[in-house]
């Protein structure tokens, strides 16, 4: 065995060596001066390493574990209920209301928005003589259609003018209406020709 | 490596999880020499071991729930604590006092600390620890810290550090070889300043 291989050996300790190494570095200081020089003065070394690992350092316990539970409760808000379906720290009740008011601001914020922007109310198609459609409440519609725009008489005959079986249209409120009432305007366009 | 019983700590723990806040101040103080200890040994100051102690100790609360309850804490926290005073030694790079430290060897970075009476037992020592220490790589630096200031198993350092244990053996071998290297370089140099002063 070479000195080049024993050497990085050298700098462990027993206990951190196998067998067969530490039957390799007996045999190996027997014959080679220099190593065992080296093996001394590692040694020495390790004295030096075991009296540093003596110096204890000490925090300031009672500010430092201060500073730490400050944090930790700035820290509450973000951690979340439940991970892997554990309960993980913080206050669940508050965590629970968070979510609640969540849910229920989404939900208020559809139904205002529903209620106010134009092109999501429902429209009713009738027929007296001619197609009319008008833009009503939910409530009051047995069969509900979604519009872009409030339709008009003269929207709806100039579309009936158009239409065809085949190619019907492509504008979205125009075919919404053709396929839900497909056959009654169908048949209504028919008559009234 | 100095134990905290193990028993108290899985108590704490679960009680930890329920949202007992209390029980965490317990265990953080339970395990708050360990952890400054750690971090002053690798920081080489007050000020940053105890900020890398807060930040370690954050992690802990945050992620306590993906501590496996039969992994042995102490592992668990060696290894949030050398991860963060292993990116507080990264951002250091760019410092002017990690050069000095590094590069002179002999000239010592600023330790803001209050109160030194109460944090140092041997102050020479420590300065000793520091100047010989902070020639190591990072990786070497932790490994012969955990290992031979700690006191951990090769094992555990390998645990700790998510490495294998023949690596770990490696890096420490060359680790004390860098130290003795520098020890025996200072004694000279103080032997033969020593030497000057009689003359």
């Amino acid at each position: 065995m070479t000195c080049e291989k024993i050497e990085p050996l050298l700098y462990l300790k027993d206990e951190e060596l196998s067998t067969g190494e530490k039957e390799m570095i007996s045999e190996h200081l027997k014959t080679c001066v220099s190593c065992r020089s080296l093996s001394d003065r590692i040694a020495v070394s390790f004295t030096l390493i075991n009296k540093l690992a003596e110096t204890t350092v000490q925090p300031d316990a009672g500010s430092l574990l201060g500073k730490i539970m400050d944090r930790v409760n700035k820290n509450r808000e973000e951690k979340p209920g439940k991970k892997n379906g554990e309960t993980i720290p913080g206050n669940r009740v508050f965590l629970l209301v968070k979510w609640s008011l969540s849910v229920a601001a989404v939900f208020f914020s559809f139904l205002l928005i529903s209620q106010i922007l134009p092109g999501t109310g429902k429209v009713k198609i009738n027929y007296s003589g001619t197609f009319s459609g008008e833009v009503v409440s939910k409530s009051h519609l047995l069969e509900d259609v979604p519009v872009r725009n409030r339709v008009s008489d003269k929207d709806i005959e100039q579309w009936l003018k158009t239409l065809s079986v085949e190619n019907t249209t492509t504008k979205p409120m125009e075919k919404l209406i053709f396929e839900k009432y497909r056959q009654q305007i169908l048949n209504n366009a028919l008559i009234r020709r | 490596m100095k134990k905290v019983d193990r028993k108290e700590t899985e108590h704490l723990i679960r009680k930890i999880r329920k949202g007992d806040l209390r029980a965490f101040e317990k265990l953080a103080s339970l395990h708050l020499n360990t952890s400054f200890r750690v971090a002053f040994r690798v920081l080489g100051n007050k000020n940053d071991a105890e900020d890398a102690v807060q930040d370690s100790w954050i992690k802990i609360w945050k992620n306590i729930s993906a501590f496996r309850e039969k992994a042995d804490f102490s592992t668990w926290m060696y290894r949030i604590v050398t991860n963060t005073c292993m990116d507080y030694l990264k951002q250091r790079m760019h410092r002017l006092d990690y050069f000095t430290d590094q590069r002179v060897g002999l000239t010592m970075a600023p330790d803001h600390a209050q109160n030194p009476e109460t944090l140092f037992v041997n102050n020479e020592q420590l300065n000793l620890l520091r100047r010989l220490s902070g020639s190591l790589p990072p990786k070497q630096k932790m490994i012969f810290i955990l290992r031979d200031l700690e006191g951990l198993s090769p094992d555990e350092v390998a645990e700790v550090l998510e490495m294998d244990k023949d690596l770990v053996k490696s890096h420490l071998a060359h680790a004390r070889k860098t130290l003795r290297i520098k020890a025996e370089k200072l004694q000279k140099e103080e032997e033969r300043y020593y030497d000057m002063r009689k003359n």
